[in-house]
């Protein structure tokens, strides 16, 4: 009897909070399958916070009775993400994903990359207004890089006990884009503004300028971010291996099984940070509720800057492709795109967003880096 | 949750210098790109391949007896194979 007694004695140590932390973790994984959001990640972030959120769980780092019992979760949180590794390994596999040959046929599309990080700095003051610490509303703020890899940086750089919640947040509204951005972008334009065509004449770009543009954009952000050289360094690196043409096979490796390899365990590795007591907490709703407001305001600067530029050009822009300056790839590009087709079918804005699109990447990534230097850790 | 205005004042400041640095260092990159593509237009037009267009340009080179396709039309085929015939909504990004 007794033996039954201690085989069960564990069930007497869960409380209301480990449940629905595995309904959470239950709906992501829903997510992730039936609907298809950002499975590679929402799948094991999910299934993580089961794992980590059974009582006397051994896969985190646990005190039984005055003896620490290491767990592999913790253990893996600490090798890769405390000490930005996964971030920064996984963009090198997204710097080898990345064309930027659309971004340097018409370089002047990348001032909407720009605006669209307005979201970041706009939240930012809207987390310090609802009493966030200056370094949690700047990693909340960064939520709205529509960067898995920069969130984690930024978030973890300044050591923010939310980072569990920015991670979700900031992984399932890139899942959201299709639904966070046409409403911003419709209520932001006139049927007759969306339906506005723009020429494209493809210009051609040199080998030695792809293979030079890597190299340049970090010495350029290195010197002026260099908190976030680390960041726009690594994803330059593996867009350099693509772009060299000496490295395919490298650039293959990097392109599928690392980046794969990193999300396989970066997913599970975040679910550390999703422990009941720290998660549940009223303080993650707001924290989602501000990642979304990031989104939206994101969404509004690229369209709003657009529509600004306009005011001073003879020939002019659809405004919609703003929104594709945020960071989400190819996503955001698609959706713009759609929208364009929808008020016109032969509408064709894609060439133009994919451009905006990936200067959004480069953009969000240096938002990242002037919110390290401006803000002292 | 307390609404603090003290510190949203404070962080005005800094949501300025934060829009102003990404504006003057993308106008930068911007500039460098067009230096970049000025020093290299030669060797560009020797290559020939216009941006993201590349390989269904070698595959008309490798067809003669295919029509003259101009780069955007060979856009537009690829996006309408890419994009358009996918009807997933939400779909996994590269952006991980």
């Amino acid at each position: 009897m007794d033996g039954l007694e201690s085989l069960f004695s564990n069930v007497l140590n869960l409380n209301i909070k480990q449940v629905i932390m595995w309904i959470i973790g239950g709906i992501l994984i829903y997510l992730a399958i039936k609907k298809k959001m950002e499975p590679t990640l929402l799948l094991p972030i999910g299934f993580g916070a089961i794992l980590v959120n059974l009582p006397m769980s051994g896969a985190i780092t646990q005190t039984v009775d005055g003896a620490v019992q290491e767990g592999p979760i913790s253990i893996l949180f600490n090798g890769g993400i405390a000490n930005e590794l996964f971030p920064l390994l996984l963009f090198v596999g997204i710097g080898a994903m990345i064309d930027f040959g659309p971004l340097l046929s018409n370089p002047k599309l990348m001032i909407f990359g720009a605006a669209a990080q307005f979201g970041i700095f706009f939240t930012l003051s809207m987390a310090s207004l609802f009493g966030f610490e200056l370094k949690d509303a700047a990693s909340i703020a960064i939520i709205g890089a529509a960067d898995g890899p920069t969130s984690i940086f930024v978030a973890n750089y300044f050591g923010t006990k939310y980072i569990g919640a920015i991670i979700v947040a900031a992984y399932s509204y890139m899942a959201l884009v299709p639904i966070v951005q046409p409403p911003v972008i419709k209520l932001l334009t006139t049927k007759n503004e969306r339906k506005i065509r723009m020429d494209y004449t493809a210009k051609n770009v040199s080998k030695t300028a792809r293979i030079i543009f890597p190299i340049f954009v970090t010495i350029l952000t290195g010197l002026v971010a260099p908190n976030a050289v680390a960041l726009i360094g690594f994803l330059m690196f593996g867009n350099l291996i693509r772009e060299c043409g000496v490295l395919d096979s490298l650039s293959n490796t990097a392109q599928s099984v690392l980046s794969n390899l990193i999300t396989l365990f970066l997913g599970i590795t975040i679910a550390e940070k999703m422990q009941a007591d720290a998660f549940l907490d009223p303080t993650t709703l707001l924290i989602l509720g501000l990642g979304l407001v990031a989104f939206i305001f994101d969404t509004a600067g690229g369209v709003l800057f657009a529509k600004l530029i306009n005011l001073f050009s003879k020939k002019k822009i659809n405004p919609m492709i703003g929104a594709a300056g945020i960071s989400a790839f190819p996503m955001s590009a698609r959706v713009v795109h759609k929208l364009g087709l929808q008020e016109d079918s032969s509408n064709f804005l894609l060439t133009h967003t994919i451009g905006i699109n990936v200067s959004g990447q480069i953009a969000s990534v240096i938002a990242g880096g002037l919110i390290l230097n401006l803000i002292a850790r | 949750m307390t609404i603090n205005t003290d510190a949203f004042l404070d962080s005005l400041p800094i949501m300025g210098s934060g829009l102003l640095g990404i504006f003057i260092v993308t106008a930068v990159l911007i500039i460098g790109i067009y230096i970049l593509r000025a020093l290299t237009s030669k060797k560009a037009e020797a290559e020939g391949t216009p941006d993201a267009a590349a390989p269904e340009a070698e595959a008309v080179k490798a067809d003669p007896a295919a029509p003259k396709q101009t780069a955007l039309d060979l856009m537009k085929e690829r996006e309408k194979k890419d994009f358009l015939e996918s009807d997933d909504t939400f779909t996994i990004s590269n952006d991980l």
